[in-house]
């Protein structure tokens, strides 16, 4: 039973009265997540669709942060900190996604080599891409993330272990093998030089 | 060419250390798409309208209770089977069969029959097997595992029985070999003990290849469920084959017997368990039974198996591996009663659905010949029977253990259908995809 119906009840008011107060603060709580979430999504969807690789799978990503979020508003205990809060629900949510991914391994992203070629790159750097592409999807789901965090966002070591809630040691640690497995997946893909460099 | 990468400005290191932010950004979206913001916002009105549900700190505080108590539970259960398998008096060389003295076993308040007193050292390598094994409960991989190989998960929805009037050349050849098979085998085991004064090991001898064929003949092979019954069902009959061997045995020591008996005896119990778990799954139900009633239920079975091996193993003597074996019985056999606790759960449930079938009620008649074997056996070791009283009691767990496996063969043979979920039954059935031939003449 919500406080004021409750309050209502133990004070021998209407209880109409009571459920009317709960709602309006339900209300007024739902329409303060709502412009808090709002103000994140835009951020938290190119987030999810880069460290995904896939534009609908980040959609629902969004969708499922927003209701979990919801669903879990409550525990927030600090609304200024909302934004690092919604960010790990999506982060988290994201690396869930990575982890199913490759159990199932659902596909091979190779979306950016396309996307290259539609640019008029040359096509050592369209390889390359590709190269990447193909590696990238190999390393660990939280490889991944810190791989993501550190490139897309250019985030320094110190945000990223805030934003994940992990120590900066272990940032520092899946940096640096992300970049080493990554390097030996492309080294064992052959990325090759074009231009001689 | 190949590259090399190393350390540099112009390395190739840092050209993929260049490259990577770029190749990201080309996954960047323009801009968020205007029905994901109409999707979430009227999920979110919805989702906030939907009535509260009550007390919602509770479950993730019961999965953090459930965590711990499966570390400090599985240390005890094994540190209780260890205690109670080893209340052995420690009277004369090991592998020495003495009658029991369950007087002085009872009523004693003397230490020195439990080796831990002897040689406080030996609580170590339980408490850290005790570990190990809660650790590998609360591991994620060994948690789905479990999950997907005994509870079914991701398994889908089992198919239903086949028909039982059918053309013979429509019955697989393999169950034809299990059938003759079973025959065999009553056939071997009845002039095995044929002469023995406990008649009902052929019987059940029989039952679990007889059940293997109830399987083949009934349902569809390339099912989960009728893999694991028929996997678990063979396992048990080759178990019962290996001690019929051993009872023929007369060139072991009976140090190696007892072992090689008890090993037997854990492997059946296992084979059981996978038995159960296809039995299980037939029924397409998710299992989930209360926490409190699983407690109870696991905490009763425990008392009962140890309330049984203790009787049994206190007239061996306290040899160390005397000990590991009564403990890996206890365990096994505890297993063994989880598992019919679950086919009891199951087969309620099933039998409490609007489609049940009789099928699922004869499982729950099997379940009762299983407690009443249970029961039996507790008689025998609350009261000590010797002679001809103790002939009696065996013959009645062999009579108990008869109706279980006839009722669970009935079972098998009149049709476990699966019991089809509620969602599942408004789900609108899917299309029937045309023939190639009929896509081509369209």
């Amino acid at each position: 039973m919500a406080r004021a119906t409750r309050h209502c009840i133990e004070m021998g008011r209407p209880v109409v009265e009571a459920v009317t107060k709960d709602r309006a603060r339900e209300i007024r709580t739902l329409d303060a997540f709502e412009a808090l979430s709002d103000r994140c999504l835009d951020d938290s969807y190119r987030l999810a669709a880069v460290i995904l690789r896939d534009p609908t799978e980040a959609q629902d990503v969004v969708h499922d942060a927003v209701l979990l979020g919801w669903r879990k508003f409550g525990s927030l205990r600090d609304s200024a900190r909302f934004d690092a809060w919604f960010g790990r629900i999506v982060l988290n949510l994201c690396r869930d996604r990575l982890r199913a991914r490759r159990r199932g391994q659902v596909r091979e992203a190779s979306l950016g080599a396309e996307i290259e070629l539609g640019r008029r790159d040359d096509f050592g750097l369209v390889a390359q891409r590709d190269a990447l592409a193909s590696a990238f999807p190999k390393l660990d789901p939280d490889l991944q993330l810190v791989v993501a965090l550190r490139y897309y966002r250019d985030l320094q070591l110190n945000g990223i272990a805030e934003l994940l809630g992990i120590p900066l040691g272990t940032v520092k640690w899946r940096l640096h093998t992300g970049l080493k497995r990554l390097r030996a997946e492309l080294e064992r893909a052959g990325w090759r030089d074009e231009d001689g460099r | 060419m190949n590259l090399h990468f190393g350390r540099g400005t112009d390395t190739p290191d840092a050209r993929m250390e260049a490259e990577l932010p770029r190749w990201l950004r080309t996954f960047e979206p323009a801009a968020t798409p205007i029905a994901l913001r109409l999707r979430v916002s009227a999920d979110l009105r919805a989702e906030a309208r939907r009535p509260h549900r009550p007390l919602p700190w509770l479950v993730p505080a019961l999965s953090s209770m459930a965590s711990l108590a499966a570390v400090v539970g599985v240390g005890l259960i094994l540190l209780l089977a260890f205690a109670s398998a080893s209340q052995i008096h420690s009277v004369g060389g090991p592998g020495v069969v003495l009658p029991p003295d369950l007087g002085n076993q009872t009523g004693s308040s003397d230490l020195s029959w439990w080796p831990f007193y002897a040689d406080p050292v030996m609580v170590l390598p339980v408490l850290a097997l005790a570990v190990l094994i809660a650790a590998s409960v609360c591991l994620r991989p060994v948690r789905a595992a479990i999950g997907r190989v005994v509870l079914g998960k991701g398994a889908g929805v089992p198919a239903a029985p086949l028909p039982f009037r059918r053309p013979v050349r429509a019955i697989p050849r393999l169950t034809w070999a299990l059938g003759a098979l079973a025959l065999a085998t009553a056939a071997w085991y009845e002039l095995l003990f044929g002469g023995t004064e406990l008649p009902g090991i052929p019987v059940v001898g029989f039952s679990s290849l007889a059940v293997a064929f109830a399987v083949a003949l009934r349902y569809p092979r390339h099912d989960r469920s009728s893999e694991l019954m028929l996997l678990g069902s063979l396992a048990i009959e080759l178990d019962m084959v290996l001690l019929g061997a051993l009872e023929t045995a007369t060139l072991i020591s009976l140090h190696s017997w007892f072992g090689l008996v008890v090993v037997v005896s854990f492997l059946s119990h296992l084979a059981f368990v996978v038995l159960a778990a296809g039995l299980a799954s037939r029924s397409g139900l998710a299992l989930r039974p209360p926490l409190v009633l699983a407690l109870v239920a696991i905490g009763g079975a425990f008392l009962v198996e140890v309330n049984v091996s203790d009787r049994i193993y206190a007239t061996l003597l306290a040899g160390p591996v005397e000990l590991v074996l009564a403990v890996a019985n206890a365990l096994a056999s505890l297993l063994m009663l989880i598992a019919w606790l679950t086919i009891l759960w199951v087969g309620l449930r099933a039998s409490l659905q609007r489609h049940s079938t009789w099928g699922w009620r004869l499982v729950v008649v099997a379940c009762l010949g299983k407690a009443l074997e249970l029961a039996i056996s507790s008689l025998i070791s609350s009261t000590a029977s010797v002679g001809e009283d103790l002939l009696l009691t065996a013959r009645l767990i062999q009579a108990a253990q008869t109706v279980e496996w006839t009722f669970l063969l009935a079972a098998l043979l009149v049709g476990l259908r699966p019991v089809v979920t509620a969602a599942a039954l408004l789900a609108p059935e899917p299309e029937a995809v045309p023939a190639a031939d009929e896509m081509a003449e369209a």
